[in-house]
């Protein structure tokens, strides 16, 4: 009986045209017009090597006592920082090879942007944010930065970046693949009919679950592949990248259903699926990259939509990825846990009924 | 003696300590064509919803096929048709999906699921349009593939909530009479209506539920005997009906 309402219900869903035109069309139509859009600005990353960055400390300047430390990180970084204690400003960057300027002073610091080195400039922002994050819990020179690791990945192309990132970010939509089945289900009382039929609480919930992975990887591995072909989008490390796709369909599978069974009204809970998905997105450089973003890395990380496109991406780039590990243990746990709750919640909620 | 198929002792429903079903007893035989018939708000439905363990009952018990049903219920359901008021089939599927869909849930598979899907499909009059989406259905139609997808199992008690709602003459006569055709076949049925003549029309027995509860059951003539002591006098269901549940119930109500 499982087999011939997993078949039913992801007919329902294949013959929703707006959930059809939404899976396939939507990713496409967003990598097109981001792709696009910030074509130059992922340009600029190109042939990026290190650089300099002078610097003014005043005497007084809470970052007296971390500078070394301060320059060590940025030399990690593969940014060298030069000081300049006197003249004017301009005048040293207008006659040295900064690429960037900043000045200390008491408890801020100025960033000077030179016009054609902007990257370099968002580089030093985001770092100098980590030195400051850090130097909140540090004790006087005690300070040992974290800022080790930038957020910089070497040449990515935005068609590639933006059919990642969408690729993942539409992935966790697939919520909207269930309000087809839901829908229909509240319409009548097909409802009532399962509950006196001898279907089980896991089979009604597997009915459910499977069609919806099913209909995203129909939908967004359709859509996935005309973007490739039509963006030449590179994936690069296919297997590792299958996996955290179809671990990615899972989780959000889950978490979609249980939303669905948590709230009565689907309104609520497409509006509910719809924000965390935002939010998640946000955060993990679905609409701003990853790399400019100034979120902190402590909020980052929580978005498995971070870890997700952040591993793609430098499989993309460099066929591997330290976020590879993260990214299975994070998906897999939010499949689990949502899975659980979605079982007892259906059960809750079936019992509630009678 | 014939069996029987449904027993209720002291069945009760109750909602925020209101009494929608109070101290319900009922008895249907087997082969029976039992008709349920009350106002809007009599428990009717809440009745069929507790038969069918849709809805847990407050107190009383219940036994169907001489077994308690809250015990046995996965012993119980299969044999159990039910056709409730709304209509219970997707729009977005054709109509042997709909069929093949409900009737999987009792566990036909296989050959035997496309035999049943085929009969019951035959049996209500819409093999011509099988792979029609039931969304492009007539009232009538979609009333007719609610009944296939309760009967592919090949229940032996049929259930109808008023299953003629909203239907033109035509298709209310086509199932009036299919109803009866199961009760030849062997099925046992109850049956709602709010419709009067369905109900002399096709019931041997019926029971005048108001309040949630029982105020007479019999045979037409039996209850015709509660309000007249005339027996030459033509009395219809409906004089019977608002007797009862008009001055027999505010006199009831009033004790």
């Amino acid at each position: 009986m499982l087999h011939t309402l997993i078949k039913n219900n992801l007919k329902l869903m294949l013959r929703s045209k707006w959930i059809l035109v939404l899976m396939i069309g939507g990713p496409i139509l967003i990598i097109a017009v981001l792709g696009s859009v910030f074509d130059d600005l992922m340009k600029s990353y190109e042939g990026l090597d290190e650089f300099m960055a002078g610097y003014r400390l005043e005497d007084e300047s809470a970052f007296s006592p971390y500078m070394q430390e301060v320059k060590r990180a940025a030399e990690d970084n593969g940014v060298t920082f030069v000081e300049y204690e006197s003249g004017d400003i301009e005048d040293i960057i207008a006659k040295n090879d900064c690429a960037v300027f900043i000045d200390f002073q008491a408890e801020a610091y100025i960033i000077y942007q030179i016009q054609e080195h902007e990257t370099e400039s968002h580089i030093a922002e985001y770092f100098l944010n980590g030195v400051s994050a850090s130097m909140l819990g540090a004790d006087g020179a005690d300070l040992r930065l974290d800022v080790v690791q930038l957020d910089i990945i070497p040449n990515i192309e935005s068609e590639d970046y933006y059919g990642i990132a969408y690729t993942i970010y539409f992935i966790w939509c697939s919520f909207v693949c269930l309000t087809a089945v839901i829908t229909s289900e509240r319409k009548g009382k097909a409802n009532q009919k399962y509950k006196i039929s001898l279907i089980s609480n896991i089979s009604l919930y597997l009915g459910k679950a499977i069609p919806c992975a099913l209909m995203t990887v129909i939908g967004v591995g359709t859509s996935t592949l005309l973007s490739t072909y039509l963006f030449q989008i590179k994936w690069g490390n296919y297997p590792m990248t299958i996996l955290i796709l179809l671990l990615t369909v899972l989780a959000s599978t889950v978490m979609g259903l249980f939303f669905c069974l948590l709230f009565r009204s689907l309104t609520y809970s497409i509006c509910t699926s719809f924000m965390v998905t935002w939010v998640a997105g946000f955060v993990g450089g679905s609409f701003e990259t990853y790399i400019y973003s100034t979120i902190d890395q402590s909020v980052k990380v929580l978005s498995p939509i971070y870890h997700a496109t952040r591993a793609l991406t430098e499989y993309s780039v460099q066929g591997h990825s330290e976020y590879t590990r993260s990214t299975i243990i994070y998906l897999t746990g939010l499949m689990v846990i949502f899975a659980l709750l979605g079982i007892g919640m259906n059960k809750l909620r079936k019992e509630e009924e009678a | 003696m014939s069996e029987t198929i449904i027993r209720t002792e002291g069945l009760t429903k109750k909602y925020d300590n209101r009494a929608v079903v109070d101290s319900l007893k009922l008895e249907i035989k087997k082969g029976e064509i039992f008709g349920l018939l009350g106002p809007n708000g009599a428990g009717k439905s809440t009745t069929i919803n507790m038969l069918c363990s849709i809805t847990k009952a407050t107190a009383g018990s219940i036994e169907i096929f001489g077994v308690n049903a809250a015990k046995h219920k996965r012993k119980i359901l299969p044999r159990i048709g039910y056709i409730p008021q709304e209509l219970a089939i997707h729009d977005r599927l054709k109509a042997w999906e709909n069929v093949e869909l409900f009737t999987s849930l009792y566990g036909v598979k296989g050959k035997a699921l496309k035999k049943a899907v085929d009969e019951s499909l035959e049996y209500v009059g819409l093999t011509d349009s099988r792979s029609q989406y039931a969304g492009n259905f007539s009232g009538g139609m979609k009333r007719r593939l609610n009944i296939a997808c309760a009967i592919g199992h090949q229940p032996d008690l049929l259930i109808f909530d008023e299953p003629t709602v909203g239907i033109d003459p035509q298709s209310r006569n086509f199932i009036l009479k299919k109803i009866k055709e199961s009760n030849q076949a062997g099925a046992t049925v109850l049956y709602t209506s709010h419709y009067m003549e369905e109900i002399e029309t096709i019931c041997t027995r019926i029971a005048i539920m108001d309040n949630g509860r029982i105020i007479a059951s019999g045979t037409k003539e039996e209850l015709k005997n509660l309000i007249s002591d005339d027996p030459c006098k033509d009395i219809s269901l409906e004089e019977i009906f608002l007797t009862l549940t008009g001055k027999s119930l505010r006199d009831y109500a009033g004790l």
